[in-house]
């Protein structure tokens, strides 16, 4: 039919599905600020949901497309009769379109990673189906349908609630007892029903545990199998490790319309809290990635490209300058185009690398999404501020710093800003404020995350550093942001219970970990009472340097081409003359040169091909140029530098080495040595 | 897990062999045993360490506990006894390896069972104190003595203090 | 213990001390298994009647042996064995129809008491 082939196809349909996305969560939070839609807003929202109905449609993701139609109309009616501002109605509606966007988010997601399956999402439809009608006045509100798996608890008069016990990965194992219940009981409800590994989830867990509600098909719906179910579900539950203890909840009283829409709004929010989670379900579906497609594709401003091409016409040009002055044998001449080429492909680089650069807009929609969900929840108030939306940064880096960032979001309204009344009794404002600021500092971003909260609790810090050892200097010699770094060991806090540990939750030396994967790095300031500031500096782009991997004895390693002058073989022409006492020399072009052999250098047991079959590699360092000498140029290729741990920086014999390592395509590792401090 | 051996609580304590001695580490500093895997040297780099390996495209240095407690190493010995593992900690916010010649067990100790060192000496400056394990019928006749290890002094070594 | 016991896990020393441990619980019929090939082949050799799956293997990344299982004897019981930092993959695992999960290095008696557990259910 055309030239594309599946692959493509779904590539270029998730790329316009999400831009379409993203464009539509920018109108909707805005007019969440306003708090009001405006007539210019329905109309595009209308038309969007119209876009998406259609082309999911095409690509035959039926489900999506019921959703997008039922959003449709509902926007279709809302232009006609938009309900009063701020009112319960317009309230509502914008829950439902909050909804309706997350949905749309976890679709897409799970279209990615190859998952996704055309399951209609009953709830959701039923609920915009539910407030058109609202809006309409035909009628109150219905009563949730007691269809078998509803989440709402009241068609389900068989209930137990289940407490757990803190531990690690609560959730998880607050899934697997999921699961067992399920096998005893086909018809088995739970509240909260998705099981995500956030602070909520847990806190909620064990505060409330959590709710099973259960119901007996047809002919066995009779007390004496209700009875049993309860026996053997309770003896099961009597023998799980992490379940703390479960009690009987039944409720036979039938509730009241009004009631029900609260328990539905309730229950709902914990239901779709989970999809309102895109990080975590974004990581979760790239992690498991492997039958799904890969999203390669980027907006790239149109600007750049027409830079780029100015400056390949310039190359171009110069290439043939060259051509002129090879003819004419100007050795000078040629040197001088030379020299300029390389600056012209130096900035051409720049620039390509840049085409990979996005804002971090994406991100701080995220921000703005978890903050509004978490007031909510938490009942709290705050204020958000925004600073620097339309700084660069490299795409695979921000992609890998979502969730680290949105992370320190979370905790910092669990756990730094407090409670209205807390805040009052304080003297502080009601209005708990966080500021999150991305700035541009040349090769690196800086973000700062601030609230005013209660701060960290330092003497709690100092007490579980001691207990835990910690403290591998006297206290004394510890600044307070040392005290406060300490926060990210692994286990600081991992045995916790949340309400032991005044301060920030659990995972933060995941926040490290993932940051130093993109070679990021985080600073803590903080003052109890006041709040708390994290610093985040992450270098702009994936350090990607071109290299070579070279061998010497039997070892293996990396080296960075831009120190590289000249590769050559020795010849007579370029003669070796041993020193005594000194390193040898050679002799290029009638200067001499030091000659490092670095199988020696690295004492190698394997000993060094002789100089005819290796390869010499003449350097620039600050101390000079010199010559290296290789048993082999193994391949040319661009080097993804990681730095090395500080651990091993410090546990090298001599001078430095390495100044970092990278991993291969095979998985192994290989370390870059530092040309600049070998001499 | 509480471990203020003041208070008389329990700790937990993960045991293994290096040499023919046993060693021992709380369990909350130990992040993950592995098997024993290829280990890429470092030239250039002290004695003590061993080398590298990549866990999960990261690197994490691998210490040679045998050469820095003094023990016979396992090389030494035949290949079928060859159970080396490496047990991988946190220190400083990295994680740092040491291989080990045989696993042998989580323990659960009482602070009871700790003994302090009589005084600290070339022989012990990497330990912290000893456990003495109660008497478990079949494996050990006697009691059993467990070295515990000073992380801090271990990973510092070399380092000017 | 009769129950027969299938060990996947490539890391020589896990398994050991593994092995230890169920030798130790009273688990006498217990096999190994390296590789995710070597595992399928044990299983349809002869039906475990609990098999403890390590997350990490040499020739299968991520859940797909996991899945094979499972769909080749949806009642079989596995009990996953994680390392630190997995946390995602064993909430697949669960979703997936593992039955629990355990993280290394594992409490000798917890592990046991979910053994038991496992296999009564």
């Amino acid at each position: 039919m055309n030239d594309f082939d599946d692959g493509e196809m779904l590539e270029i349909y998730l790329y316009e599905q999400t831009t379409l996305l993203d464009g539509l969560n920018d109108i909707v939070y805005g007019a969440e600020e306003d708090k009001h839609f405006s007539k210019e807003d329905l109309e595009e929202i209308f038309r969007i949901m119209h876009t998406v109905k259609g082309s999911a449609a095409m690509m035959e993701f039926h489900a999506l497309s019921h959703t997008a139609h039922l959003a449709e109309d509902l926007f279709s009616f809302l232009q006609k009769e938009q309900p009063k501002e701020q009112s319960e109605e317009e309230k509502e509606v914008f829950n439902c379109v909050f909804s309706v966007l997350d949905y749309f988010q976890h679709v897409f997601e799970s279209i990615q990673s190859g998952s996704y399956e055309n399951q209609p999402e009953e709830e959701l439809n039923a609920r915009i189906q539910q407030l058109m009608r609202r809006l309409d006045g035909s009628g109150e509100t219905a009563e949730p349908a007691a269809k078998e798996g509803n989440f709402a608890d009241t068609a389900l008069g068989n209930r137990v609630r289940i407490w757990f016990k803190d531990c690690q990965l609560l959730s998880v194992h607050a899934l697997v007892i999921q699961k067992k219940l399920l096998r005893l009981c086909e018809q088995s409800t739970f509240s909260p029903a998705e099981l995500e590994e956030t602070d909520e989830i847990r806190r909620s867990l064990m505060e409330d545990g959590m709710l099973w509600s259960f119901q007996l098909p047809g002919k066995e719906n009779t007390a004496e199998a209700i009875e049993k179910m309860y026996e053997n579900a309770l003896s099961m539950l009597e023998k799980q490790m992490y379940v703390d203890h479960a009690k009987r909840e039944d409720h036979t009283e039938e509730k009241s319309s009004g009631s029900a829409v609260n328990k539905e709004s309730k229950a709902s929010p914990a239901a779709l809290s989970s999809d309102s989670e895109p990080v975590d379900t974004k990581n979760k579906t790239s992690e498991r990635s492997h039958a799904g497609s890969q999203r390669a594709m980027i907006s790239v401003s149109q600007t750049k490209v027409a830079s780029l091409v100015d400056t390949v016409g310039e190359i171009i040009n110069m290439l043939s300058s060259m051509e002129d002055v090879y003819g004419k044998n100007d050795r000078e001449m040629m040197g001088r185009v030379i020299s300029q080429m390389k600056k012209k492909t130096s900035e051409m680089r720049e620039m390509t690398l840049s085409l990979n650069l996005i804002t971090v807009e994406g991100l701080f929609q995220k921000v703005r999404k978890i903050v509004r969900e978490m007031c909510q929840k938490l009942n709290k108030e705050v204020t958000l501020t925004l600073e620097g939306k339309e700084t660069e940064i490299d795409k695979n880096t921000v992609e890998h710093l979502s969730n680290p960032f949105l992370h320190l979001i979370r905790n910092a309204l669990d756990h730094g800003i407090e409670s209205t009344e807390e805040r009052l009794a304080l003297g502080k404002n009601e209005h708990g404020t966080i500021l999150v600021q991305a700035k541009n500092l040349g090769r690196e971003v800086q973000f700062i995350i601030s609230d005013d909260g209660c701060g960290l609790d330092k003497d709690k810090i100092i007490q579980k550093a001691k207990e835990k050892n910690l403290l591998s200097r006297s206290l004394e010699e510890y600044s307070d942001k040392e005290i406060y770094q300490l926060i990210m060991t692994p286990n600081f806090s991992t045995k916790e219970t949340v309400s032991e540990y005044s301060g920030r939750g659990v995972g933060m030396n995941v926040v490290l970990e993932e940051l130093e994967k993109i070679n990021g790095s985080i600073q803590i300031q903080s003052e109890k009472d006041q709040g708390t500031t994290f610093i985040l500096t992450i270098p702009t782009s994936l350090s990607i340097v071109e290299g070579m991997d070279i061998r010497a004895g039997e070892f293996q390693l990396a080296m960075q081409s831009s120190y590289v002058q000249q590769i050559f073989a020795v010849t007579d022409q370029t003669p070796v003359m041993e020193k005594e006492g000194k390193l040898p020399e050679i002799l290029i072009k009638k200067r001499a040169y030091p000659l490092i052999v670095l199988s020696q250098r690295l004492q190698a047991k394997q000993e060094h091909v002789p100089y005819e079959k290796g390869i010499m590699i003449l350097v620039e360092s600050s101390k000079g140029k010199y010559c290296i000498f290789v048993d082999e140029i193994i391949k040319i290729r661009q080097i993804v530098v990681k730095k090395l741990p500080v651990f091993l920086e410090n546990k090298m014999k001599s001078s430095r080495l390495y100044c970092g390592y990278t991993v291969l395509g095979n998985g192994d590792i290989s370390l870059i040595l530092d040309t600049n401090h070998l001499f | 897990m509480d471990t203020n051996t003041s208070e008389n609580k329990s700790v937990e304590i993960l045991v293994f062999y290096i040499g023919k001695t046993l060693y021992g580490l709380r369990m909350e500093r130990v992040e993950e045993i592995i098997g024993i895997q290829k280990i890429i040297p470092l030239p250039g780099s002290m004695d003590e360490i061993l080398g590298i390996i990549n866990l999960r495209n990261r690197i994490i240095p691998i210490v040679d506990s045998n050469f820095l407690l003094k023990e016979a190493s396992a090389s030494s010995l035949e290949e079928e006894e060859k159970n080396q593992g490496i047990v991988i900690v946190s220190f400083a916010g990295e994680r740092v390896g040491i291989i080990v010649d045989d696993m042998c067990d989580v323990l659960s100790v009482h602070s009871e069972q700790f003994v302090s060192l009589s005084k600290k000496n070339e022989k012990n400056r990497y330990l912290k104190n000893f456990v003495r394990t109660k008497n478990d019928s079949g494996e050990d006749a006697a009691n059993q003595l467990i070295s515990m290890l000073d992380l801090e002094e271990m990973l510092t070594f070399g380092e000017n203090v | 213990m009769e129950e027969s016991i299938l060990l996947v896990d490539d890391a020589i020393f896990a398994r050991k001390l593994t092995r230890k441990t169920l030798d130790e619980g009273g688990y006498k019929n217990v096999r190994e298994a390296v590789t995710a090939k070597e595992a399928l082949e044990k299983i349809s050799e002869e039906r475990p009647d609990l098999i403890l799956l390590d997350i990490t293997l040499p020739d299968r990344k991520d859940l797909s042996l996991l899945k094979e299982i499972l769909e080749n004897d949806p009642e079989m019981k596995v009990i996953m064995l994680s390392a630190v930092g997995q946390e995602l993959i064993i909430a697949d695992a669960i979703e997936m129809g593992a039955r629990e999960f355990v993280s290394k290095p594992f409490k000798k008696d917890e592990f046991l008491t979910m053994i038991r557990n496992v296999l009564d259910e």
